[in-house]
């Protein structure tokens, strides 16, 4: 049999990649072929020398990648309507250290993963990847790409996505209701820390208080709904999720009256002598309703300034708490309550006859999921430095579900790329994409309409950012379908 | 443990009801449940009550008709179909674009169109979504008849995200008006996407009761009527027909059907084009009723219709149409008496109630073997 110098996977992987540099072009194109670099790396079958065999599909697919780019750089920037891109990134010089670099990467991540020494294969991806991490925001902000804010939004998200991991991934509860806990959360440190009652409580104190908070509520949640069976306990906590907003959204008019002194007052026709308890002289205003709380209190450390458009601070904060909470899960996932989650999932029946703790080791999963969407919802609310009730509607739950499916459930690193990709996309991809769009359509069809009824109607229908939920739907209906365990699927379920 | 005795016992709960009861009075006075403004509100018009009776039946029936499609699908292949409420918004769209070929523009600039159109409305209506519901089953859920439970549902909860996107993309169609004359027939649809939009005028707002201080509609009697119609059709096909039978059957046991010669998979297709085709017909009720329909209606309107089906007993189909009731009136009485903005979270609060205490619904026990 011939050998193929390209898997499937590097080919899907070159096409989704090729299409993402083809709409952002200018700069990006060196983060892309890294990105693909790593991926054709990873797809090699590690061996001592393997990394002779990573030469040419690394350089093909880096090239693909450049080419891509170069169609951006000279023939979509020349449609109306685009964004400037910086003139160095369009050198030839570029074009050509962009294709050794993404070989370079390929290579190395071979030669790192079929190191004879076992602590290089340990450490070294994980020192690659961390370097590339540093690098980033230092590059991102050289290159002018403004997709910094998408990466920190998109590292909440992925922190959201492991701790739902743990509830629907590890001990396989299907948590529909799971930006309650996020709104817990963000709520929480905007009452502690915003001018709505006027308290500055020290923020690495409230972070935690946050945590807390939700993990409590997961507990009074989860106590209850654990027995169920799976379609009742998505129901139920998407009935939960429901229900948080709409508290959130109505408690800014409250008095309280003494329900006994209430009645009788009205039965003897004299409502003013009922006994008040609380927002007496004036409704007490909880939660400042659909106008939300703003602005939020934000991290101290000293040295450092953590203020809105200035994003190099916020990145390295947040990426550190990915890393601890990678470390955290992790290790959590090979002690003994992570096998027993996996038990449970497994196989209940066997599970509880092998002595384990049925409703205590999910009610564990069901807490530390919501304590972790709890802490990512602090962290939110710190960094837009506003909450209100409409940022945690029912599609929030199935976005971080969307990350968790397309990912892999039950894999951290599967978890982490499908928060990237979602959130990358939603925020980034489609935006970009629209951009695209638009310039195509004014220079092509609408040379030829001169109805400016029907230009509407196509710009509105070609919109690529209306059909967000489109793309979400069809990933899960997708992945059900044709891979139900993920992009990377966890260790577990590639024994299998 | 000590022995207590019964009479103690008994005290005990009773103290412990009361507490509650207490509790919930207090804590619940933020969302409306203030009794002593809901006894002078009914002292001084009892007529409300009644009225908002009337209202309640009326919503009521149209969660019944949407509901029946929860529960005829729960029935026979236990699956929450969530894209289910999205096919009803998508119905009262094909409900609204089907009267809209014959809405006239009335001398006071709004829009109406003749009470024969919305009869024959309803065809379209229908069609459309039984053909849309058993094609949703085709695609989404069919390969995945042997996976686990959990598997389907996140298939149809992005089914029902699908369908969301293409109820707001309908709405660009509005567009079009601006090109020409003849696309008047989406001037219905306004020019704004996501904006929600009125039903052309059909029935009269007027009293049929004449002076009588309670309000029924032709609207409200037309709703009703259209659900009883419904109601005992579906009873019939499901009794007293073979492919009823035959649904039953494969409700009971999928396997046993299969061997008695039954094509399964061409039943649950037709138990989809039902569900489909009735929440259609929902979607025209709906409409007719409200005045208006938007794309977010789905989520809502499937939630509060799935409460009503899990209230009366999943899989059982009296179970619907009396959950559906209730839901309707617990929903009219908590827009007067509680407040409207917390109604939907009274609504959550007893789905989530029912499946912790009573997952079986009111009339589950019939079906034990499916709930």
């Amino acid at each position: 049999m011939k050998q193929k110098i390209l898997s499937n996977a590097e080919i899907i992987g070159i096409l989704l990649m090729g299409f993402v540099a083809l709409i952002t072009g200018g700069w990006s194109v060196i983060i892309i072929v890294l990105l693909i670099g790593a991926l054709v790396g990873v797809n090699t079958e590690a061996e001592p020398g393997a990394w002779r065999k990573a030469l040419l599909p690394g350089a093909i697919s880096a090239a693909a990648v450049v080419l891509a780019t170069i169609i951006h750089n000279h023939v979509i920037m020349g449609l109306p309507r685009q964004e400037p891109i910086p003139a160095a990134s369009t050198a030839p010089l570029v074009y050509i250290g962009a294709i050794v670099l993404g070989t370079a990467m390929a290579v190395l991540v071979v030669a790192l993963r079929s190191a004879s020494d076992a602590r290089v294969r340990k450490f070294g991806l994980i020192g690659l990847l961390l370097a590339c991490a540093v690098a980033f925001p230092f590059f991102e902000q050289y290159a002018q790409l403004f997709w910094a804010n998408a990466i920190i939004v998109a590292m909440i998200f992925a922190m959201q996505a492991l701790g739902l991991n743990i509830v629907a991934g590890y001990a396989g509860m299907l948590d529909l209701g799971y930006v309650a806990f996020f709104a817990i959360g963000g709520y929480t440190i905007a009452f502690l820390n915003s001018p709505q009652f006027n308290l500055q409580v020290w923020f690495w104190l409230v972070i935690w208080v946050a945590a807390a908070a939700a993990a409590l509520f997961g507990l009074i949640l989860g106590t209850p709904v654990i027995p169920l069976r799976g379609d009742y306990l998505a129901i139920v906590t998407l009935g939960f999720g429901e229900i948080v907003p709409i508290v959130f959204r109505n408690l800014n008019a409250i008095t309280i009256l003494e329900p006994v002194s209430s009645l009788v007052a009205a039965l003897t026709g004299n409502p003013a002598s009922a006994i008040c308890l609380v927002g007496c002289i004036e409704p007490f205003n909880l939660t400042n309703g659909t106008d939300g709380i703003t602005p939020i209190g934000r991290p101290i450390f000293p040295g450092v300034q953590f203020v809105t458009g200035q994003y190099i601070p916020w990145y390295f904060l947040i990426l550190g708490l990915l890393i601890a909470s990678v470390f955290f899960i992790s290790r959590l996932r090979n002690s003994r309550i992570g096998r027993a989650w996996v038990a449970i999932r497994e196989d209940e029946l066997a599970a509880n006859s092998m002595g384990i703790n049925l409703v205590r080791t999910k009610l564990i999963a069901f807490m530390l999921g919501a304590m972790f969407s709890g802490f990512a919802g602090a962290f939110y609310g710190s960094y837009v430095s506003f909450i209100s009730p409409d940022a945690f509607d029912f599609s929030i739950s199935v976005i971080v579900l969307c990350m968790v499916i397309l990912g892999g459930t039950g894999s951290i690193v599967g978890v982490i790329l499908g928060g990237f990709i979602i959130k990358v996309t939603d925020l980034l991809l489609l935006d970009k994409l629209q951009v695209v769009m638009g310039g195509l359509l004014q220079a092509t069809l609408f040379q030829g309409i001169e109805n400016q009824g029907m230009q509407n109607f196509l710009e509105s229908l070609f919109n690529a950012s209306q059909y967000k939920l489109l793309l979400f739907g069809i990933i899960l209906v997708t992945m059900m379908q044709f891979r139900p365990q993920g992009l990377v699927p966890s260790t577990a379920e590639r024994k299998a | 443990m000590t022995e207590t005795n019964p009479t103690t016992q008994r005290a005990l709960r009773i103290l412990l009801i009361v507490a509650i009861g207490y509790l919930a009075l207090l804590i619940g006075q933020p969302a409306g449940l203030d009794v002593g403004r809901i006894i002078t509100d009914i002292v001084k018009t009892p007529t409300n009550v009644v009225q908002q009776l009337v209202i309640g039946l009326a919503n009521g029936s149209i969660i019944v008709i949407i509901a029946l499609g929860y529960t005829l699908v729960y029935g026979i292949i236990e699956l929450v179909n969530f894209a289910h409420g999205e096919v009803f918004m998508l119905g009262a769209f094909t409900a609204l674009m089907a009267l809209s070929i014959f809405t006239t523009t009335t001398a006071t600039g709004g829009l109406t169109a003749p009470f024969w159109a919305a009869l024959l409305g309803f065809i379209p209506a229908m069609v459309l979504c039984g053909l849309l519901n058993a094609g949703i089953e085709r695609l989404a859920y069919r390969r995945l008849r042997n996976s686990p439970k959990l598997a389907v549902l996140i298939s149809a909860i992005g089914m029902s995200f699908i369908l969301q996107n293409i109820g707001l993309q309908f709405g660009a169609l509005g567009k079009l008006t601006q090109v020409g004359p003849e696309f008047q027939v989406f001037q219905v649809l306004g020019s704004n996407n996501a904006a929600p939009k009125s039903f052309p005028v059909v029935l009269s707002t007027e009293n049929l009761l004449g002076d009588f201080p309670i309000r029924i509609t032709q609207a409200d009697v037309l709703v009703m009527g259209a659900a009883l119609v419904l109601m005992l059709a579906l009873n019939w096909f499901v009794q007293s027909t073979r492919l009823g039978k035959a649904m039953r059957a494969v409700a009971q046991n999928r396997d046993a059907a299969a061997m008695m010669g039954i094509n399964v998979d061409q039943i649950i297709a037709l138990t989809f084009l039902i569900g489909g085709a009735l929440a259609g017909a929902a979607g025209m009720m709906f409409g007719l009723y409200n005045g208006t329909v938007v794309f977010t209606m789905g989520f809502t309107a499937g939630l509060r219709s799935f409460t009503a089906a899990v209230l009366g007993g999943i899989g059982n189909i009296r179970g619907a149409a009396l959950g559906g009731i209730l839901i309707g009136l617990l929903a009219a009485f908590s827009d007067q008496y509680l407040a409207v903005r917390w109604t939907n979270a009274w609504v959550f609060l007893i789905l989530v109630l029912v499946l912790l205490f009573r997952p079986t619904g009111l009339l589950g026990q019939e079906s034990g073997d499916k709930a």
